[in-house]
């Protein structure tokens, strides 16, 4: 990328072009606004009259959102978290809307696995199998970080999503996934051997699944 | 704004904005218009910028002509990027590898180029791209890790 640099070192305004619109703006006259203070000032005093009822309980309202930390997933679930200033870890967090709003966060398209982040679209479908899946971090405010997880097959659904919250310690503190519900494949299918990945992920992720002859918690 | 608080901030920033503005259009001529667009729009602004955030603001506005102009179909028919860059090279006497990175930037995307030239060129982070250019935060880590890539794979065409 030290190219890059080179190159646009190299490029400045034309001298003579340079010197032209320099001197234009020298000699150019500011347009005459003076018909529009009137009618300003009337503008002003009516919305000064709408709005002043309002305003003491905008300032209230804002007051109370500035100590709310909300943090919005790319799933669509919302949380209000409470961060220790000190620490920075995650004292406390509520859930706004608790299953998301419906966004599905993997997609298939014309045969090919995606990962959807608003109106982006990532084509996974080469890193992602039964056993493998695609990771996608993102640093939010107050150096929590959301990390998206796309994993399976676009054939027959065999896919899905995971999509975490760390705080600024790494800890883990709030999580969202699914698998398309549509034929046999619901949330209850997730422990099926086409859902490997699912807990290879989840190992990766630093969750325990408790049990004592599991090698990879061990 | 006075006529010598616009110039001021010409000298000073007149030549960040063509680089901006060639990033998007690719032609000299149209981002020298864009530039002289900007300055002349701010004569007639009644406020004045703060200097912390007078480069943030006048790059903004850049963003914002050049992406009106790109967005006219006139423009979208009367620009010849190909005669446009060689224009640029012959002009900046741009040596045979400064041309061909030029070349590839200029294949990629404008969606993707200029976030690039913001990050790479102007060392802006990229919540301050995501101002610029009005987009998420994580949309322009998304369009900066694309282009690194598709710039990557132009350059290992082009040698």
């Amino acid at each position: 990328m030290r190219d890059i640099k080179n190159l646009y070192d190299k490029i400045e305004l034309d001298g003579a072009k340079s010197n032209a619109i320099r001197s234009e703006l020298l000699k150019t006259k500011k347009k005459n606004h003076i018909w529009a203070v009137p009618m300003i000032a009337v503008l002003a005093a009516c919305v000064l009259i709408m709005v002043i009822p309002y305003a003491k309980e905008h300032i209230v309202n804002a007051e109370y959102k500035s100590r709310r930390n909300i943090v919005v997933m790319y799933s669509g679930k919302s949380l209000e978290v409470v961060i220790n200033p000190e620490t920075g870890s995650v004292k406390n967090f509520y859930d706004i809307n608790r299953y998301g709003s419906g966004v599905e966060l993997a997609k298939v398209k014309d045969g090919r696995l995606y990962m959807v982040l608003d109106d982006e679209w990532i084509d996974v479908t080469d890193y992602c199998s039964a056993t493998s899946y695609y990771r996608y971090e993102v640093e939010k405010q107050n150096g929590i970080k959301e990390v998206i997880i796309v994993g399976g097959v676009p054939e027959d659904n065999k896919f899905g999503w995971i999509d975490y919250l760390y705080d600024a310690n790494g800890n883990q503190f709030a999580y969202i996934s699914h698998a398309p519900c549509s034929g046999s494949y619901c949330e209850a299918d997730w422990s099926n051997e086409d859902f490997d990945w699912l807990d290879i992920a989840r190992h990766d992720e630093g969750e325990t699944c408790h049990d004592p002859e599991c090698t990879r918690c061990n | 704004m006075k006529n010598e608080e616009v110039v001021r901030l010409y000298d000073l920033y007149a030549n960040d904005l063509y680089r901006l503005a060639l990033s998007y259009l690719g032609s000299k001529q149209d981002a020298e218009d864009v530039v002289q667009d900007v300055y002349l729009k701010l004569l007639n602004k009644v406020f004045s910028l703060k200097s912390d955030c007078e480069k943030t603001y006048l790059m903004k506005m850049t963003a914002n002509r050049c992406k009106n102009m790109l967005s006219s179909s006139a423009y979208k028919t009367g620009v010849d990027l190909e005669t446009a860059s060689a224009e640029i090279a012959c002009f900046y006497e741009l040596t045979d590898h400064d041309k061909d990175v030029y070349e590839a930037l200029m294949a990629i995307d404008d969606s993707v180029r200029v976030p690039i030239y913001l990050f790479y060129y102007e060392g802006y982070q990229y919540n301050e791209i995501a101002k610029i250019l009005n987009l998420s935060d994580s949309a322009v880590a998304m369009r900066i890790k694309r282009g690194k890539e598709h710039l990557k794979e132009k350059l290992e065409r082009l040698s």
